[in-house]
């Protein structure tokens, strides 16, 4: 049997030995024979619905005999119709398939291979997502098959508007990927230039959503992510509305969503379930935790080593009991003290669960108090170091970028104190609002500044009056309430 | 010329920071030792000197801006008018930087070097200016966000001993200490010439009075910013080094929470990265007018500005003497003329348009 | 700008700053002054520094040292004092400033010259004088509080401005150094030992060391550089009654029937108006009372609720005050001080012509003073 597009009789025994040649002699390729009947069944073992193929083919198959007609024809009547099948007239059109999970059905005589779509792949049952567990809405979580997630969506969009772009990419993988979008709401050029961006990636595999963010992002080793991420359909759905668009990749449970703004961070699904009061709240009280647990530290550094004139005398006077004996420079041991939570950080996420929770609450317990017991560590610093450990958890996805901006800071603040804060802050600043994201500015709606879009930033309104979708993502449809 | 976007409100917020940001650290001495009582009527001049530049720089925009005058002036005719204003800017830039400098290193720390403040400014300066003008503007948005925690906690926490009769009488001395004064002091006064490399929208509906309101404000506040000087030192205020560091927050009052004139402190360090960087990167859109690339133009211009501030300048006092020499009067000089220029050419229907070499003048 | 080119830069810009970056000196190596006595000793500085001193461990007391050096050049003395600490001496946190006579004498503003121009002292510092050398009144313990500085500030900041104790910082010292006669004023304190004797630190148990309060009722008076005179507290009440704001205070009277009356001051405040032509200043005091107490010779303690002062008694009370303002009034005048700023007044009044008839106006002008009480 020859491959291509060139018709052909199947031969069994030669193209099964090239199906199997195909597939580099995967030792979990099974290889189906009916006897009796010159048919075989081939597909990877645990990726197909056994019980389907033996009811819808392997069943008709026997009964009859092995006598029926030998076309598509004949094999579609033969078939359940239950079954959906796909002919092939070369074999290496059907290598992807069957390396996806379908089966290849091949009939000694036939003019045509089939593909019958018998997938039945292990999938997590959706179920509330670990990072994003709430008290109040809905707690179905994306899972890795695509097409899970894809319903997920669907099935919030009654409208038919739902647009999925879908393309697969990954020379070895071969990985599924969707673009969705609302028609009428979505930015065309934004849909346009995910597209062409998607299409143009030639890469070995795609193993998670995180490789396509980093194939679309514009500035690869920015400190801060630009796409945004989303474990749950319904926060998915709510950015679909705003005039985002969605990418959904096969294998991973994380959607992307684009464009992406720093201020999607510090709003929280919950936002939207609670009373707007207590939302802004919230929302401020995240900025304020992220404030201090980036300029805390460094503030400490600096006001030990230049500044103390800001301090209040009690206030010195207690810094200055509560450093007497240290051997370190301010900045060394702060420096000293991040290293030490980092790696605690890090250790008890790693650890297995059942030894991580006893050796994380030891070993802090340990590390803290013992090392300011021996005089290495001021307890001061040990605070400051813990608060803002736990101020960066206000925000979970922007912890390793924070992380960073806190150690730069602490250094600057080492060498050149307050000042050195304040021109950090500004060239970092600098940085922010010249970052844009497919033409949106990273830091909208604060600058530029956008004033109908403060009523969901910082502050939150109730839903009804927010009545118009986000000014900053260019949009054209804005109207969300009449 | 590739002219970075600035909205209304943008530019309004620049015209209300940027006149505040040095006329209020060691000018109030300074003209308080010409003017006295009056140093008040002195800076008054001195805004009203820079609402006039104001006013011609929003005549440009509204003839076109600067990339049309490119279009019909050539290269040629937009590089003589252009490059002189590099002399503007660096003059001032060497200025300004030693004013920061020297209040940083005095006010802030304790027995340190000049070049150690002046390298670490130079580099954020510099790297603010290779934004552009669009982050120079975005970075003022965020920065204003301090203006309102600063009123709040001097509202709260100041305490204010003035007293009213130290700005009596008025011009009692005469008018003539005033204007001298005023005269003697250009180098401070007409910093909005940036906005010229900028494209600004056309303002619709209520955004047509936002630069106007906020310069009637910028001038209010500097002068009630002066005002309040002379009534807290009365005819000490000569004396004054740094009225800022003095006055940032009603007398430094230290709180339960530490001292309470640091955002004020870090509002004022902010703006004057900006105000600075907006120079330098207006002189990076010179030398992009004169076909050299934006960045390189930057870092020669910045580099050139550092060594020549650090070698000859590299103290408040003499760059006290450069801001009160016979410079100033050209720096305003060459200012004034080029938007002159530039308007006068954008106003009338002249085109000079290069063709083979040749130069081609058509009326129309 | 290509990757590589822009990392580099990056790279060597924090380099730069991590290379320039300015050297520190931690706050555990600073020696922080909380209060500063100055005096003068033939030509050099006498200076004495109250240090605040950690402690170790659990214990957060505070305590303090006082370390005196003697040098020429005031920088010069803070420098020793740096080298004999083996901490580097710094004024971020001195609120209090005492001057000795001797410093009184021809060095005052010089001394505070220096003081102003050092960045990290508050021009908010309070500015004493004493009478007998700095040095000895920081070094006193104080009865109630181990450290002198922290002591001797609270009468005259923490609990608002009493009316017969002035208020100097080193802000208005130099404002009114810079007015045309440059009459100006400090608080003088005067360590008095406590009654019952007690150890220092007032709990009994500190050491052996008498203890000391500050009184504060007197005012140096002077003009420029120069000193000129006392004033007590009578005349210390006078200036305080002539202030725009005064926040609190106490009065005593004598009953008509021989009654101890003791008076509380809630607020006050002076308005002052000026006729330069005639010379004349006239001062009008309003004060709002508050009556305390009322104790009959017997010693009888009567309801203040349903009491008040006669007519006769407040015009007494009213004279008292105004007989103060001008007591002070003409031993300035005669001495040449012009404690009221009465030239800025009549000069504000009539800018062209005062200045040619100044002249010698002191002696000549004339200060009415009215006072208005209201009891509550």
């Amino acid at each position: 049997m020859r491959f291509g597009n060139n018709r052909a009789m199947v031969n069994l025994v030669k193209d099964v030995k090239s199906i199997r040649r195909l597939m580099c002699d995967s030792g979990d390729l099974v290889v189906r024979e009916i006897p009796g009947a010159g048919v075989a069944a081939v597909y990877f073992d645990g990726m197909l619905n056994l019980e389907g193929l033996e009811r819808s083919v392997v069943e008709p198959i026997v009964r009859s005999g092995g006598s029926f007609e030998r076309t598509e024809e004949g094999v579609r009547n033969l078939l359940y119709t239950g079954v959906t099948l796909r002919p092939e007239t070369a074999l290496a059109d059907t290598v992807i398939d069957v390396a996806s999970g379908e089966c290849l059905l091949l009939i000694e005589g036939c003019e045509k291979y089939f593909v019958l779509m018998l997938r039945k792949l292990p999938v997590r049952p959706v179920a509330e997502p670990p990072t994003s567990a709430v008290l109040k809405g809905p707690r179905e979580g994306f899972v890795e098959d695509i097409k899970t997630n894809m319903v997920l969506l669907r099935k919030r969009f009654h409208s038919g508007k739902l647009v999925f772009e879908t393309a697969k990419i990954g020379r070895f993988t071969d990985t599924a990927i969707a673009i969705g979008y609302v028609k009428g709401i979505a930015d065309e050029t934004l849909v346009k230039t995910v597209r062409t961006k998607i299409s143009a990636v030639d890469v070995d595999g795609i193993i998670d959503s995180s490789y396509v963010a980093k194939l679309l992002e514009g500035r690869r080793y920015s400190v801060f992510r630009q796409t945004g991420t989303a474990e749950k359909p319904d926060i998915v759905a709510a950015k679909l509305l705003e005039g985002r668009i969605a990418i959904l990749v096969d294998g991973s449970p994380i959607a992307l969503t684009l464009p992406f703004l720093l201020l999607e961070d510090f709003q929280d699904t919950q936002d939207y379930f609670k009373r707007a009061t207590r939302a802004s709240v919230l929302r401020i009280m995240r900025l304020i935790a992220v404030f201090f647990a980036v300029f805390l530290p460094a503030a400490f550094v600096a006001l030990q080593s230049y500044q103390f004139q800001i301090l209040p005398l009690k206030l010195l006077i207690t810094v200055l009991n509560s450093i007497k004996g240290i051997p370190f420079s301010p900045i060394l041991e702060m420096l000293i003290a991040l290293l030490l939570f980092d790696v605690l950080n890090e250790a008890s996420v790693r650890m297995p669960r059942y030894v991580g929770m006893a050796i994380s609450v030891v070993g802090a317990i340990i590390l803290g108090d013992t090392a300011v017991q021996a005089g290495l560590l001021s307890s001061l610093t040990v605070l400051i170091t813990a608060l803002s450990g736990i101020g960066l958890y206000a925000i979970p996805d922007e912890v390793g970028t924070f992380s960073v901006i806190r150690l730069f800071l602490v250094i600057v603040a080492g060498t050149s104190g307050l000042f050195g804060i304040v021109v950090g802050a500004v060239a970092l600043a600098a940085y922010l609002v010249s970052l844009e994201v497919f033409g949106v500015a990273y830091l909208a709606p604060f600058a530029p500044l956008t004033v109908s879009d403060l009523k969901d930033s910082m502050i939150k309104l109730e839903q009804p009056d927010l009545k118009t979708r986000p000014a900053s993502l260019g949009i054209r449809n804005r109207t969300r309430q009449k | 010329m590739n002219l970075p976007s600035v909205n209304r409100r943008q530019m309004a917020l620049y015209v209300f920071f940027v006149p505040f940001v040095f006329k209020v650290v060691m000018l109030p001495g300074y003209l308080a030792r010409g003017a006295g009582r009056d140093a008040w009527l002195s800076v008054a001049l001195l805004l009203a000197i820079e609402l006039a530049e104001l006013a011609l720089i929003l005549l440009i925009h509204r003839a076109g801006g600067l990339s049309a005058f490119r279009e019909k002036a050539g290269a040629v005719l937009s590089n003589i008018v252009l490059v002189p204003l590099l002399f503007a800017f660096g003059a001032k830039t060497i200025v300004y930087l030693s004013e920061a400098i020297n209040y940083i290193t005095a006010y802030l720390f304790y027995n340190i070097t000049n070049l150690s403040v002046a390298v670490i400014f130079l580099v954020v300066i510099g790297y603010v200016a290779l934004r552009g003008m669009t982050a120079v503007v975005r970075v003022t948005e965020l920065i204003a966000w301090l203006l309102p925690m600063i009123l709040v906690l001097g509202l709260l926490f100041g305490k204010v001993h003035i007293e009213p009769m130290r700005l009596l009488p008025v011009l009692g001395d005469g008018t003539r200490d005033v204007f001298d004064t005023s005269g003697g002091h250009l180098m401070w006064t007409a910093n909005l010439t940036p906005l010229l490399f900028c494209r600004v929208e056309k303002p619709e509906g209520a955004k047509k009075y936002y630069v106007p309101i906020a310069a009637v404000l910028a001038f209010g506040g500097v002068t009630a910013v002066y005002l309040f000087f002379v009534m807290n030192y009365g005819a000490s205020a000569e004396l004054i080094e740094n009225a800022f560091a003095r006055l940032a927050a009603f007398n430094v009052v230290n709180t339960q929470i530490g001292s309470i004139d640091w955002p004020a402190v870090a509002l004022w360090i902010g703006m004057a990265t900006v105000t600075l960087a907006s120079k330098i990167f207006a002189s990076g859109m010179i030398f992009e007018n004169a076909g050299i690339r934006r960045e390189a133009g930057i870092i020669v211009f910045l580099t050139v500005v550092g060594i020549v501030g650090y070698l000859w300048f590299n103290n408040v006092e003499k760059a006290y003497v450069l801001g009160t020499s016979v410079v100033s009067y050209i720096v305003i000089g060459v200012t004034f003329l080029s938007l002159l220029v530039i308007l006068i050419t954008l106003k009338l229907k002249i085109t000079v348009a290069e063709k083979g070499g040749r130069t081609i003048e058509t009326v129309g | 700008m290509k990757r590589w080119v822009k990392w580099t830069v990056f790279a060597v810009a924090f380099a730069v700053i991590l290379l320039f970056g300015i050297e520190s000196v931690p706050i555990s190596d600073r020696a922080i002054v909380i209060g500063l006595a100055v005096d003068r000793e033939e030509d050099a500085y006498m200076v004495s520094a109250q240090i605040l001193m950690a402690s170790s461990g659990q214990d957060q007391s505070t305590s303090s040292g006082v370390v005196s050096v003697e040098y020429p050049t005031l920088s010069g003395a803070l420098n020793e004092i740096s080298k004999q600490t083996g901490m580097l001496v710094t004024l971020s946190h001195c609120n209090l400033v005492i001057l000795g006579p001797s410093v009184l004498d021809g060095y005052a503003q010089k001394t505070l010259d220096y003081l102003s121009r050092n960045a990290y002292l508050s021009e908010n510092a309070l500015l004493v004088t004493s009478e007998s050398s700095a040095r000895e009144v920081l070094s006193a313990k104080g009865a109630y509080a181990q450290t002198t500085a922290f002591f001797m500030q609270q009468p005259l900041i923490s609990d608002g401005q009493y009316q017969d104790i002035v208020y100097r910082t080193i802000k208005e010292y130099r404002a009114d150094f810079s007015t045309f006669n440059g009459a100006n004023r400090l608080p003088v304190v005067r360590p008095v030992p406590a009654e019952p004797p007690m150890e220092s630190g007032g709990q009994g148990g500190g050491g052996e060391d008498p203890a000391y309060v500050f009184d504060l009722s007197q005012t140096a008076i002077l003009i420029k550089e120069q000193y000129v005179f006392t004033a007590n507290r009578t005349e210390t009440a006078g200036l305080n009654y002539a202030e725009p704001e005064i926040q609190r205070g106490g009065l005593y009277l004598e009953g008509d029937a021989g009654e101890a009356i003791e008076l509380y001051i809630a607020k006050g405040g002076c308005k002052r108006e000026y006729d330069a032509d005639a010379l004349t200043a006239t001062f009008d005091i309003s004060l709002r009372i508050i009556l305390k107490e009322i104790i009959s010779p017997e010693g009888e303690v009567r309801p203040v609720a349903t009491c008040s002062l006669s007519a006769s008694e407040d015009q007494r009370l009213k004279q008292t005050i105004a007989d103060s303002v001008l007591q002070i009034f003409n031993r300035a005048a005669e001495a040449g001080a012009d404690v009221f700023e009465l030239y800025e007044g009549f000069y504000a009044d009539d800018p062209k012509g005062f200045p040619a008839k100044a002249g010698d106006y002191l002696t000549k002008a004339r200060l009415n003073v009215n006072v208005e009480l209201k009891y509550e």
